[in-house]
């Protein structure tokens, strides 16, 4: 289905990629840690590994909570596009094709969250 | 001989017949579809405008007259309120959270609603549907009045009441209603006229004015109170227009039904949403509580609601799409607004703080389905840990959804530890959401959203830093930054509550009135 307008209703999509000054945007979320309370938005160079991507930005954003300190990145499972993904971390975003606006889920099923119930 | 003739007087309903039909006129050297050029486009067919009548028979030399009066007593308790200092008679400073809210988030709506309904009353072909709107649009612009004029004694002596249309443009979480709002705006009138009329004003309204003017009562606002009270009598009569304009369409035409149909799906899920707001203020704003947001919503939503939609099914409407998610979110949605706010504090021109045990207890006894296995242990974490001085506050941008963009702060119905997200991609650009029923409003009208404004995505475009900031100094503090140019007095209209300049102001001078 479209608009619904009485003359041509086109309009350039305002997140496009050249519009983040050689960034991509990229989400991660923390499955079954609802403590933090939003995935987080962050803009990353795509030539940024992984792994640095997660301990400059994310790590230190997730560190409030109990479980953070015994993530073993290492041994995290991912999903991207709600499907099981394996990235290698020290490869670039690019060469793990993690595309702008993608919505990456790392999920830790050893921690089991505050009062282990996936807070 | 003279005869006393006696002077005939019209009745109401000659007097509506007059003042309105009365009034419009057969154009003759323009086609009637050229005066009215918007009335046919989004596919609803009228075959007769003279069936709309105003329930309430309302004409304009009556309606200055009543508005006239309600005005009169409610500048006089608004002259008193500031006068006698009334603002210290509030229960506590942190009720005032909940009018700074009030005040940057809904009543710019009222001016939205404002310039909808003065396009309706132009556009619209029948006469008396053109003075309905036109009645409505002053009664909003009324509103928004009586807010500004109400609020701004609030303004003389707090923080974060200052800059309201600076903030609306820009301020993250001000998007949600604005972009309710300007989606509203930029709809057709038919599509405005459900949006507001009947998702938002009959179906919703109450669930933001009477638990919200009943707080304000019950914490001693007798400003916020005298206007909800001025407003109470024009929202009713919304109401009644609201229901009545569904009532007109649907009968006018059965090819109008899914019509409607669809666009009641997508109002009343976008309204839902934006009433997380107000259940966060029930909840957790108000010192003195009313009830709980699940309380509200399971009488003015599903008992009312449910009452409307059966009455509505013989027209072949049924309920909203959203309408068993919505209901199942009422345990939840009110305490993950509020968390998120506590965790992102440092970014919202309002204040937040630790519930007392009391106040925990209240929640454990309304929610006893949810609060204590989900929401009072983060809330004593995050309480504890303020305690020793490692007040939580988020500073990494949060995820939002396209269409009602609010962070991605909800969970998946049934499942109150999973992040609900969902992900569309349309024409090569990826497009993130809160929900199903929002991803679905979007793949409705994908160009419509397509130039959605998200403020978490415009500040990695560096579209919200003032003019004269370099981002490339090497102290460059970007969230800092984004705070000043959003118009934040850093330190004093952010942030939490305890040691706040609020906080000791009305300490001070509450004890100045009842102490030497």
């Amino acid at each position: 289905m479209s608009v619904i307008a009485l003359g041509p209703y086109k309009f350039a999509p305002r997140d496009q990629v050249k519009n983040f000054h050689g960034n991509i945007l990229v989400n991660f979320c923390w499955d079954r840690h609802v403590l933090v309370t939003a995935p987080f938005a962050v803009a990353l160079p795509p030539t940024m590994t992984l792994r640095e991507a997660i301990m400059a930005r994310i790590a230190p954003s997730i560190a409030f909570h109990p479980d953070a300190r015994k993530i073993d990145w290492n041994t995290v499972q991912w999903e991207k596009d709600h499907k099981p993904w394996q990235p290698d971390l020290d490869k670039s975003l690019a060469e793990n094709k993690v595309g702008h606006k993608d919505y990456l889920v790392f999920i830790t099923p050893e921690l089991k969250g505050l009062n282990n119930t996936g807070l | 001989m003279d005869m006393k003739v006696a002077k005939k007087k019209l009745g109401i309903k000659e007097r509506y017949g007059h003042m309105t039909r009365g009034l419009g006129w057969e154009p003759t050297y323009q086609p009637a579809d050229a005066v009215f050029p918007y009335d046919k486009y989004e596919g609803i067919k009228i075959h007769d405008w003279d069936k709309w009548v105003d329930p309430f028979r309302l004409t304009m030399d009556a309606y200055w007259k009543y508005q006239g009066e309600k005005d009169r007593k409610l500048y006089a308790v608004i002259e008193a309120f500031a006068q006698n200092n009334g603002h210290l008679n509030i229960t506590d400073a942190r009720y005032l959270s909940a009018i700074k809210l009030f005040w940057q988030g809904v009543s710019p709506l009222e001016n939205y609603v404002v310039q909808g309904f003065a396009r309706a009353g132009r556009h619209f072909r029948g006469e008396a549907s053109r003075v309905a709107c036109q009645m409505q649009a002053v009664d909003e612009l009324r509103h928004y009045q009586t807010q500004a004029h109400s609020i701004s004694n609030y303004n003389k002596y707090y923080n974060g009441f200052h800059s309201q249309r600076h903030m609306w443009d820009r301020v993250w979480y001000l998007s949600v209603p604005k972009s309710f709002g300007e989606d509203a705006l930029t709809a057709g009138p038919f599509e405005f006229l459900i949006a507001i009329s009947f998702s938002f004003e009959y179906v919703l309204t109450n669930l933001l004015f009477v638990p919200f003017m009943s707080g304000a009562a019950y914490n001693g606002d007798m400003s916020t109170v005298t206007f909800g009270f001025s407003a109470q009598s024009d929202e009713s009569r919304h109401m009644t227009l609201g229901i009545e304009a569904i009532k007109f369409l649907l009968e006018q035409d059965p090819a109008n039904v899914p019509i409607v149909q669809g666009w009641i799906d997508k109002w009343f899920w976008r309204g839902s949403k934006v009433l997380a707001l107000v259940g966060m203020m029930m909840d957790y704003m108000l010192p003195k509580r009313v009830m709980s947001w699940k309380e509200a919503w399971e009488i003015y939503a599903e008992e009312n609601g449910g009452a409307l939609f059966r009455d509505l099914a013989r027209y072949g409407i049924r309920p909203p799409k959203g309408w068993a998610d919505a209901c199942e979110a009422k345990d939840h949605i009110s305490h993950q607004v509020w968390l998120l706010f506590y965790e992102y504090g440092g970014a919202a021109a309002f204040h937040t703080w630790s519930l007392t045990n009391e106040e925990l207890d209240w929640l454990s006894a309304k929610y006893p389905d949810s609060f204590d296995k989900y929401y009072r242990p983060r809330l004593e974490f995050l309480r504890d840990k303020h305690a020793r001085g490692e007040r939580v506050y988020q500073s990494t941008l949060p995820t939002l959804c396209t269409t009602c963009q609010i962070p991605l702060c909800f969970t998946e119905p049934g499942d109150p530890t999973k992040i609900s997200h969902r992900e569309t991609v349309y024409e090569d650009e990826k497009y993130v959401f809160c929900s199903v029923h929002c991803q679905e409003i979007f793949c409705n009208e994908p160009e419509k959203f397509v130039q959605s404004w998200l403020p978490v995505n415009q500040i990695y475009q560096g579209n919200c830093f003032n003019p004269d900031v370099d981002p490339t100094a090497p102290d460059f503090d970007p969230l800092k930054a984004v705070l000043e140019y959003f118009k934040y007095n850093l330190g004093r209209d952010n942030g939490e509550f305890e040691g706040s300049e609020d906080q000791r102001n009305f300490a001070m001078w509450r004890g100045q009135a009842s102490k030497n």
